[in-house]
């Protein structure tokens, strides 16, 4: 999409299209000679996407010099998504941003996924407000301030007022929003509803997707006069009207910027017009120099990031026999699956294991290379007969090891042309219990359908976090005790043959309930000496850098 | 939560994402976005991205390579 200026005649407050203060020309609405202006520049999703940032700060500040007045808005997610800044817990974005001049920032869900000591750090950092009027600090012993709901800003022609709504409940990883709670966007705007009579503009900022955008603008009618949203990465190309309420968004990544111009009545100062489209960021040239040089200092310091030495193995770890028998690649793997969100059992499928870890020095640069395709743990709740279904399903694609196990051991008892008979499961020592509930960490990937699988069950959290920082977090835990990092292949999975007068039958019935392994329970990994105990692992470790 | 996806309608959890709604849907749809870059829009026609967050009741559309490569 070019630098094309779509205009959209919005018919705002009583049907302001018709204005006597409107003039149409060429079809192209323009202000009334003596109305005011005000320029929203916003983004939304960043991602640690930073490569063009130059270019976008180049393009917003020359949008920023021609205009009367002037806010550069992000409606959230700034963080996650890209090694450069996620291995500094997002510092080197907070860094750029504040060069920026952002106004005004809605906390994202995504905002959450360093842990709650980098939450505060990177608040702390930003020199621009982190908003949301819908999150509320519950514990008055937790370390996060309450953030503001709103600001109101002095134009000095007219004020502005931006109030911030953060997703509700946000999916991000569980121990980001320990002892937070957040509230009903409906029932927030109702709280703050007086705003509306204080300010001359009112903008919503929001990071709840355009869907529930949609819907608060359907709930208040004529409320906002624009809302910015985000987090569902949609791509408006020009603001979408909703009951008389414009609605923009950006895409993600820093693909597009929104361009927003709100036309205000130099009398009664009301939102006359709303004029929007997107500016696509891989057509800008011009970028602002210091800047620049920033995000090539941090791109440049990628490879030194992804060189740091996060642990030591004698073992190596291997993936090699990884579809006959339980791999130590795939055990350390799981473990750190199953300790990150504190699990019942893991699971992960030998298709995402990229790679071997050979014995040495291990990088955080290996752990992205073993795992190169950004998957998330989910949480998931499933009975023991959902689980067998699941290792039949994934015995049977190809009469081999498909998944990888912590916390659960599984015998595949086959017949001499090697075809599934059966499968015996044991949980914490015990045979699995059918109709017993377990808490599961598996690739988010499999657990919607990838490679065919169905994980039926109820999920708890679709996106605990990324599958690279469970085993990042997971090398550091032994390697904060001096402890190196050695697996072997201990027998968590096997497969025999199927005998018919073994005293093991195939599909025993239900057996007793053995009980769930304890928690924080030490994972699959007795033989393994010197190795750090769940227990003694801190809550939230950080990490190694 | 429930969308549908080139009209294969997909009941899913609270969080979920646009590739998972595409995993769910049938993995080809999924496999034509990550690996041949097929588009998607919702059913308003605007672009959104696989790694987006689902909105209720949306429907999705994922373009062929064929549709992409002819725009």
């Amino acid at each position: 999409m070019g630098k094309k200026k779509r205009m959209l005649a919005t018919a705002l407050v009583g049907g302001l299209l018709m204005s006597p203060f409107l003039s149409m020309q060429s079809g192209e609405v323009q202000a009334e000679e003596g109305n005011h202006e005000l320029k929203i520049l916003h983004t939304n999703d960043i991602h640690s996407t930073i490569d063009d940032l130059g270019k976008s700060a180049a393009y917003i500040n020359a949008e920023r010099e021609a205009a009367e007045h002037s806010l550069y808005l992000d409606a959230g997610d700034i963080f996650s998504g890209n090694p450069v800044v996620d291995l500094q817990e997002g510092e080197p974005l907070v860094n750029i941003l504040n060069e920026m001049n952002v106004d005004a920032m809605v906390i994202g869900n995504h905002e959450f996924d360093y842990g709650q000591e980098a939450f505060i750090n990177n608040e702390a950092l930003s020199n621009f407000p982190w908003l949301s009027a819908n999150m509320e600090v519950v514990d008055p012993e937790f370390p996060i301030e309450q953030p503001d709901p709103y600001i109101i800003e002095d134009m000095g022609d007219f004020t502005v007022g931006i109030l911030a709504l953060t997703q509700n409940p946000p999916a991000t990883a569980p121990a980001g929003i320990v002892g937070l709670e957040f509230h009903d966007y409906e029932d927030t705007i109702k709280e703050y509803e007086y705003l509306k009579d204080e300010v001359d503009v009112l903008i919503g900022l929001t990071h709840i997707g355009y869907g529930a955008d949609q819907q608060i603008a359907e709930a208040f009618p004529d409320h906002f006069d624009l809302i910015v949203g985000g987090h569902s990465h949609t791509v408006l190309e020009e603001p979408s009207v909703v009951a008389g309420t414009p609605i923009a968004q950006a895409g993600s990544n820093n693909r597009y910027l929104g361009n927003v111009t709100l036309e205000i009545d130099r009398e009664t100062k009301d939102v006359v017009t709303v004029d929007g489209h997107l500016q696509d960021v891989s057509e800008l040239t011009e970028t602002v120099p210091h800047i620049q040089e920033m995000i090539d200092a941090y791109n440049e310091e990628m490879d030194e990031l992804l060189s740091k030495v996060i642990g030591y193995t004698n073992t190596g770890l291997s993936r090699d026999e990884r579809y006959e028998v339980d791999a130590p690649l795939g055990n350390f793997w799981t473990d750190a699956m199953r300790e990150y969100i504190d699990a019942d059992i893991a699971l992960t499928n030998n298709g995402g294991i990229r790679a071997n870890i050979e014995p040495g020095d291990i990088t955080a640069g290996d752990i992205y290379i073993v795992e190169p395709f950004a998957n998330e743990v989910m949480e998931i709740e499933m009975t023991g007969a959902a689980i067998k279904d699941v290792l039949e399903y994934s015995y049977n694609r190809s009469n081999q090891i498909d998944l990888q196990t912590s916390g659960l051991h599984y015998t595949v008892l086959t017949d001499e042309e090697g075809n599934l008979v059966d499968i015996e499961m044991e949980v914490a020592g015990e045979p699995i219990d059918y109709d017993e509930t377990y808490v599961l960490a598996i690739p988010d990937f499999l657990g919607t359908g990838g490679s065919g699988y169905s994980f039926e069950g109820n999920v708890i959290r679709p996106g605990a976090g990324f599958m690279t920082n469970a085993m990042l977090d997971w090398a550091e835990a032994f390697t904060s005790q001096g402890e190196a990092i050695d697996y072997t292949s201990e027998g968590r999975i096997s497969i025999e043959l199927y005998e018919e007068d073994e005293e093991t039958t195939p599909d025993p019935g239900k057996p007793g309930k053995p009980g769930k392994p304890d928690k924080p329970g030490k994972p699959d990994h007795a033989g393994q000496p010197g190795k750090p105990d769940f227990a003694g692992k801190p809550e939230n470790p950080g990490r190694p850098f | 939560m429930k969308v549908s996806v080139n009209g294969i309608e997909v009941e899913l959890f609270y969080g979920a994402k646009l590739k998972h709604a595409l995993l769910k849907a049938d993995e080809k749809f999924y496999y034509s976005v990550v690996k041949h870059g097929a588009t998607i829009r919702d059913h308003e026609g605007n672009r959104v991205d696989i790694q987006g967050a689902i909105d209720e009741g949306f429907g999705y559309e994922v373009a062929s390579v064929y549709e992409r490569n002819r725009s």
